[in-house]
């Protein structure tokens, strides 16, 4: 909750006294006191104390101290959703509260004690004092970003931030039960109360032996208080411009996405057009070269079929020459004839028709010689018998 | 009109507003948005590609020049001729010189409508009756086979005329073959 932003005054305002600490940069850049007297000289005090921060401030938060503001725990809490806590407790004020006659200001929250245990954390204050605030702050020109009781926001000003916590101031002591849900109770006793002071944080421990007293202004400027004590009015003002600003925040934020859409748009039309202009552009030359690239398929695909053509010219004479080479001297042929399917037959004369076949069956050109036909037994003109034999085969790597 | 009517009509305005823009203007714009950004893609793509065209293109071109030399040159690989008749008369004449050169007698010689295409190549083929010795056939089968043109043979047949003949007689055989080959027909760049 530590805020790091633009400088931001934290107020304090007890019975006599107001206290201020300017918060930047994660430092105390200045704390300053000043005594009022009472709702009539609240609103002079704080505008003096604004102006003496030297520092151009705009944001104050202020945190009412406990002589001001009471303070009442309800233990359990009663059954009742939190926008009705707040009804219930401006309703049962009377009860609640003491009065001096002046009208109160009222507010309660829901705080967790422990996992199923919460109390009912309720504030008032008098009218008069928080109209002094607010007029206060508009004469400082000051934007109230909150306004509490001290004791909302006193744990930040510790180190342990839990338990019990011991804050002295002169003759008496405000010790705060803190639980999960931050403080939840606020007693002020006589003397130091029952334990040892709490130890500040760093940057509120550097003021020294004032820093006690600066503590709830600390607390102030470093965190916000759940208790809104604010009046109706102010609060519909405040809840107002809450929501001005987010719509104004959701408006900037649609026109970031428009603006950022038509950037997107933008860019794919020039894109596009740049694409286009760049195409026609070099046309001629694509054109050109896209040419180029045709008559270049064209003629590999010319060198291809040459190339095919010579792959798959025919190899007649030597098939005639490795048969003629593979039979004997005393075995003829009488006819010899080569289909385009690769079919071989050959026919002719031989001493044994079987031997031919073996011979011709060891050729790497031929593959599945077989016989063709029945083999006879002729007379030839030489007068010797020999078998007549026609053989069928085929060429190799042809189907 | 009172506050509260005034709040009725800005609300109802405000809805009807609000559905125009969510069910019509909304869509049109995401659609229109995803074309343009398809459009915008795609030419980006075709400028690259045609960058990748611009930037090989001396690089083609001399391969191009390199492949028409190897294109020129297959000239004698190829039978005369630009058209079907044409080739045919070319490779009639060629089988014929080849026949009577090697001795073989031409019986017949009848040219095969052929219109198969190899590439940018159309076939050309004759059906040639042959006669003559194994020598000349032989020495026309080289011919054929090895030298140019580019041509090959379909089929053959080569059939004795007498083979229970004398054996000191010189063999008398009767040859048939289909001859083939390529031309570049007219019309083909």
């Amino acid at each position: 909750m530590v805020t790091r932003r633009a400088p931001v005054l934290g107020i304090a305002v007890g019975a006599s006294q107001i206290r201020a600490v300017l918060w930047w940069h994660g430092a105390i850049q200045w704390a300053g006191a000043a005594p009022h007297d009472g709702p009539a000289g609240l609103a002079d005090a704080i505008a003096r104390l604004a102006g003496e921060s030297g520092a151009p401030v705009h944001r104050a938060r202020i945190v009412l101290e406990r002589e001001i503001v009471q303070l009442r725990s309800i233990v359990p809490v009663p059954p009742l959703k939190p926008g009705a806590l707040r009804r219930y407790v401006s309703l049962e004020a009377p009860r609640l509260f003491r009065h001096n006659g002046a009208p109160l200001v009222t507010d309660a929250v829901r705080v967790v004690l422990a996992k199923d245990n919460a109390a009912l954390w309720a504030g008032a204050t008098t009218e008069p004092i928080v109209l002094a605030v607010l007029a206060g702050c508009k004469q400082a020109g000051l934007s109230l970003e909150a306004l509490g009781p001290a004791a909302d926001v006193m744990p930040w000003a510790t180190v342990d931030r839990q338990g019990p916590l011991v804050f002295p101031n002169g003759g008496t002591a405000e010790v705060l039960d803190v639980g999960l849900g931050g403080t939840w109770q606020s007693r002020l006793v006589r003397g130091t109360g029952a334990g040892p002071a709490a130890a500040l944080t760093p940057p509120l421990a550097a003021l020294g032996v004032e820093a006690h007293h600066f503590a709830a202004a600390y607390s102030a400027a470093v965190a916000l208080p759940r208790l809104n004590l604010l009046p109706a009015d102010a609060r519909a003002t405040q809840e107002r411009r809450t929501r001005y600003r987010m719509m104004r925040l959701f408006v900037v934020g649609a026109a970031l996405w428009v603006v950022a859409a038509g950037i997107y748009v933008g860019r794919l039309a020039w894109i596009r057009e740049a694409a286009t202009r760049s195409l026609g552009a070099a046309a001629p030359a694509v054109d050109s070269a896209l040419a180029a690239h045709r008559d270049l398929d064209l003629a590999r695909a010319t060198l291809g079929s040459v190339a095919r053509a010579e792959e798959h010219r025919s190899q007649h004479l030597a098939l005639l020459a490795a048969i003629t080479q593979a039979l004997g001297d005393s075995t003829y042929l009488a006819a010899f004839q080569v289909t385009p399917d690769g079919v071989v037959r050959v026919s002719g004369y031989a001493p044994a028709a079987a031997r031919v076949v073996a011979q011709l069956a060891h050729l790497a050109i031929l593959r599945d010689v077989k016989m063709e036909g029945a083999v006879t037994r002729e007379r030839v003109a030489d007068g010797r018998e020999r078998d007549r034999f026609a053989i069928v085969a085929h060429v190799q790597g042809e189907p | 009109m009172t506050p509260r009517d005034r709040r009725a009509l800005a609300w109802g305005g405000a809805a009807v507003v609000g559905a125009v823009l969510v069910l019509r203007v909304v869509p049109w714009t995401v659609r229109a948005v995803a074309t343009l950004r398809v459009e915008a893609v795609e030419r980006m793509q075709t400028v690259a590609r045609a960058n990748d065209v611009l930037g090989g293109a001396a690089a083609t071109r001399d391969s191009l020049a390199q492949t028409l030399g190897a294109v020129v040159a297959l000239a004698p690989r190829l039978v005369d001729g630009r058209t079907a008749a044409e080739a045919q008369a070319s490779l009639s004449g060629l089988v014929s010189v080849a026949a009577s050169r090697h001795a073989l007698r031409v019986m017949r010689l009848d040219p095969l409508s052929d219109s198969t295409a190899e590439g940018p190549f159309n076939r050309v083929a004759v059906h040639v009756e042959l006669e003559g010795d194994v020598a000349g056939l032989t020495r026309f089968l080289g011919a054929v086979e090895k030298g140019d043109p580019l041509l090959t043979l379909a089929e053959l047949s080569v059939q004795a005329t007498d083979p229970n003949g004398r054996a000191n007689a010189a063999e008398q055989l009767r040859i048939e073959a289909t001859i083939a080959g390529l031309y570049l027909s007219r019309g083909t760049k």
